[in-house]
């Protein structure tokens, strides 16, 4: 090894406040929500659930398909489908995109009004458009969460593209390399550690944009959940929803980070 | 070396000018190549040393004359140029051997001869232990010696050098520069080698071409005939150091 | 010294060129001309779909020409009570105060966690549980806790613009070359100097471009909210016309809001170029 690391221990009060701060944090929701039917000086449970009481339904809602229709699983399982299929596709077709329009006077010519008239959109405002289209279904869904994944992927590609080192242009230039071949030879590893990043945004609006179609257009799904438990005055069911999808989107953030960290490791940059 | 005449000349450089507008950069700049020649251009700063090179490279396209090998234009797609940059241009995303490959694999080199000349340049420029190593794992001047061996690599018809010792301290650039000469020797490629260290000139060319400042022209070609390896204590050479210092200092 | 180059950190950039005689492959090939070819498609597309019905039934889609009627209709009559002009009105304002809201809660405190380490624990393992969870979700806790007026709105609008406000400017403080630090310690500055010299002005650009992130998340976070439930707006303009299936209303409400999204953007990008008048500009969308 050319170089060692050396660790430096952080004082003891700094590693201990982290546990601490989450400990009080759970601590204090806990002990601030009154039991159902228990009116006192604690916030009662018609507006939020202590997580001992959200916990105890999610173990229940594994198995359980009232009130909703559908297992804890079951929504999970809808929601992560609906993200990942508009996820791969926003992946598929924006970044190769974004990497020609980079580099590629034409593509940008063609492709650059049509992405700027429809990026300033926020993602949400297409849903009564596609519920026209697409009815509520697997589709409509899809189709949302690909257009609010393929923008910051045609972004990012574009921008890594764009901040190819000049230097190594001209050198391959130089050996008289034709254009497609700096593309693929040069432009496009210079832009990689950008489409990474696009990876991890595109996901997380994904994921955003996810909840807010199935709050309004959805039979099944995590967002589907929060829904139907507000209609039906059960916040716990609300409460459970909420922390499920905040579960499920670390537990997916987490996978990208493993995948991404395993692909870079070959390029060292 | 009295050879030198009848060396065939494989680069005439004719006419050579770059307008921008009303500023004109480069003017009227004439001189030969012969094959196999290492030729030095030194100039005072802002003499549009960039610009001629970005020309000659045809990187840029000239207002007026033109370079040519062997008598017909200079073409990067059809002729082999190579350039070192002053920059380290090594990919990031590739290996030293890579790199040193990439100029073949722009050529459309056959693997197998790829291989063959790949082993080779390492083994004559050292590189050999540290070929599966990347860019940032090796120090700077491994960097250059990278862009060096990538372009001896192409058998280029012209190898152009921008400066690329430069942003070395001493010791190294005296190491780089002999091993620059031992490449030359062996492979028997065509050099220009753009410096502003007059001492680097009279070190490794066997003739120095003197630029003036802008609008350039050529002011002078100084004849460097000392046998190798150089003595930088020679009085001769310290001679030639002397007038080549003197004819740039005179504007 | 004629001006035709400059050159900026050895990339010299001609800016008068050599007139090329005019060429017809050229001319097909030029950017500008296919982005209008582009645009031409897209409109005849549009207007081809819309009328050939060839998504089904005829209130799938609008014609252009059908949208800007309708958008003029709006504009001079009234929705529930409301112009055009109202509704967006509505809708701005609700952005304004939970972006500035967001604004004044978020920066501060990453700068504060970013140069206090005991801050820092105590607060960011609580910002990491709420990070992953997507301000929607909170609509319908939001509706539970404060009926169906301006406050739940408004406090969706805070809770998605809190976030990137708060991360962009914590990251930005980290992203400080320590160089500077020292050229003020070397003058003998202390932490405040530190602080107020380097610090901030340092982590401009990044806070910048976190705001700007943080109001394309409080438009989206207001639409949403304004679509599940609200009687004024422009979510509520879109929501109507997909209860009374008119595609044109629709669309003309999609039409308004990506014109008010560009104009607010447009907005910031300008205050991001007072602000920070250092920054080179990479040439980018």
């Amino acid at each position: 090894m050319a170089f060692e690391t050396v660790k430096v221990g952080k004082p003891l009060l700094l590693r201990i406040l982290p546990v601490l701060s989450i400990v009080m944090f759970f601590t204090v929701w806990e002990v601030s929500v009154a039991p159902p039917d228990v009116h006192d000086w604690r916030i009662p449970s018609t507006l939020l659930t202590s997580p001992s009481d959200a916990f105890k339904l999610g173990i229940d809602k594994l198995t359980n398909v009232n009130p909703d229709g559908a297992t804890l699983l079951t929504h999970a399982y809808v929601s992560m489908q609906e993200a990942f299929l508009g996820y791969i596709l926003a992946l598929a077709i924006g970044l190769p995109l974004g990497l020609m329009m980079g580099w590629f006077s034409m593509v940008r010519g063609l492709a650059r009004p049509i992405f700027e008239l429809v990026r300033p959109i926020p993602p949400i405002a297409w849903i009564p458009l596609t519920i026209f289209w697409f009815g509520i279904g697997l589709g409509g869904k899809v189709f949302i969460i690909w257009i609010s994944g393929i923008v910051p992927c045609v972004i990012n590609a574009f921008l890594g593209v764009r901040m190819t080192n000049p230097v190594h242009i001209q050198m391959a230039r130089t050996f008289g390399a034709s254009d497609w071949k700096i593309f693929t030879s040069v432009c496009v590893p210079s832009a990689l550690p950008m489409v990474f990043g696009a990876l991890q945004i595109a996901l997380a609006y994904c994921w955003v944009t996810l909840v807010g179609a199935e709050l309004l257009a959805s039979d099944q799904g995590l967002g589907f959940l929060i829904t139907m438990g507000r209609n039906l005055g059960r916040t716990d069911i609300v409460i459970l929803g909420m922390v499920s999808v905040g579960l499920a989107g670390a537990v997916i953030g987490v996978i990208i980070d493993r995948v991404e960290a395993k692909l870079l490791a070959g390029i060292r940059r | 070396m009295s050879d030198c005449i009848q060396r065939k000349t494989k680069i005439q450089v004719k006419n050579f000018t770059k307008r921008y507008n009303d500023l004109v950069v480069l003017d009227e700049i004439n001189f030969d190549i012969k094959d196999g020649e290492l030729v030095s251009i030194v100039g005072p700063t802002g003499c549009g040393k960039t610009t001629f090179l970005n020309c000659m490279s045809k990187l840029t396209e000239t207002s007026d004359g033109d370079i040519f090998i062997d008598g017909e234009v200079a073409d990067p797609k059809k002729h082999n140029l190579a350039f070192v940059f002053q920059e380290p241009t090594a990919l990031p995303w590739r290996t030293v051997r890579e790199n040193v490959a990439y100029g073949m694999e722009v050529k459309k080199v056959p693997q197998r001869e790829l291989n063959e000349k790949l082993d080779h340049i390492l083994e004559l420029v050292g590189l050999k232990d540290t070929a599966d190593l990347y860019p940032n794992q090796v120090s700077a001047s491994m960097m250059q010696r990278i862009a060096v061996a990538r372009a001896f690599a192409v058998n280029p018809d012209l190898l152009l050098m921008d400066e690329p010792y430069g942003q070395l301290d001493v010791k190294l650039r005296f190491f780089l520069e002999d091993e620059l000469v031992k490449l030359w020797q062996t492979l028997k490629s065509t050099v220009l080698f753009v410096t502003h260290n007059i001492e680097e000139a009279v070190y490794v060319a066997e003739r120095i071409i003197v630029l003036t400042p802008k609008p350039t022209k050529v002011r002078a070609e100084v004849v460097v005939d000392l046998p190798r390896p150089r003595n930088f204590l020679d009085p001769k050479f310290i001679e030639i150091r002397r007038h080549v210092t003197e004819l740039i200092r005179w504007w | 010294m004629s001006n035709a180059s400059q050159n900026v950190c050895n990339e010299v950039i001609v800016a008068g060129g050599d007139r090329k005689p005019f060429n017809i492959v050229a001319f097909l090939r030029n950017e500008y001309f296919l982005s209008c070819v582009s645009l031409l498609f897209f409109f005849s597309f549009w207007h081809w779909a819309a009328s050939s019905h060839v998504l089904g039934h005829t209130s799938a889609l609008a014609t252009p020409m059908e949208v800007l009627s309708r958008l003029a209709e709006l504009f001079t009559s009234t929705l529930a009570g409301l112009t055009m002009w109202g509704h967006i009105w509505a809708s701005l304002k609700r952005v304004l105060i939970g972006f500035t809201l967001a604004a004044l809660l978020g920066v501060p405190l990453g700068l504060v966690m970013a140069l206090n380490p005991y801050v820092n624990a105590i607060v960011k393992p609580i910002i990491d549980i709420f990070k992953p969870m997507p301000p929607l979700a909170w609509i319908s806790v939001a509706i539970l806790w404060f009926g169906v007026q301006e406050t739940p709105k408004i406090f969706i609008i805070v809770i998605g613009s809190f976030i990137p406000a708060l991360l962009n400017s914590y990251n930005s403080v980290l992203l400080i070359e320590p160089e500077l630090y020292d050229v003020v310690r070397v003058l003998g500055g202390k932490r405040w100097d530190e602080i107020r010299l380097v610090c901030i002005p340092a982590s401009l650009p990044a806070i910048s471009a976190g705001l700007q992130i943080s109001m394309s998340s409080a438009w989206g976070c207001v639409l949403a909210a304004e679509l599940v439930s609200s009687r004024s707006g422009l979510g509520y303009i879109i929501i109507q016309g997909m209860k009374v299936s008119d595609p044109a209303m629709v669309l003309g409400g999609m039409v308004v809001i990506a014109v008010i999204a560009w104009l607010i953007s447009q907005t910031l990008e300008w205050a991001d170029r007072k602000l920070c008048p250092w920054r080179r500009d990479i040439k980018s969308f």
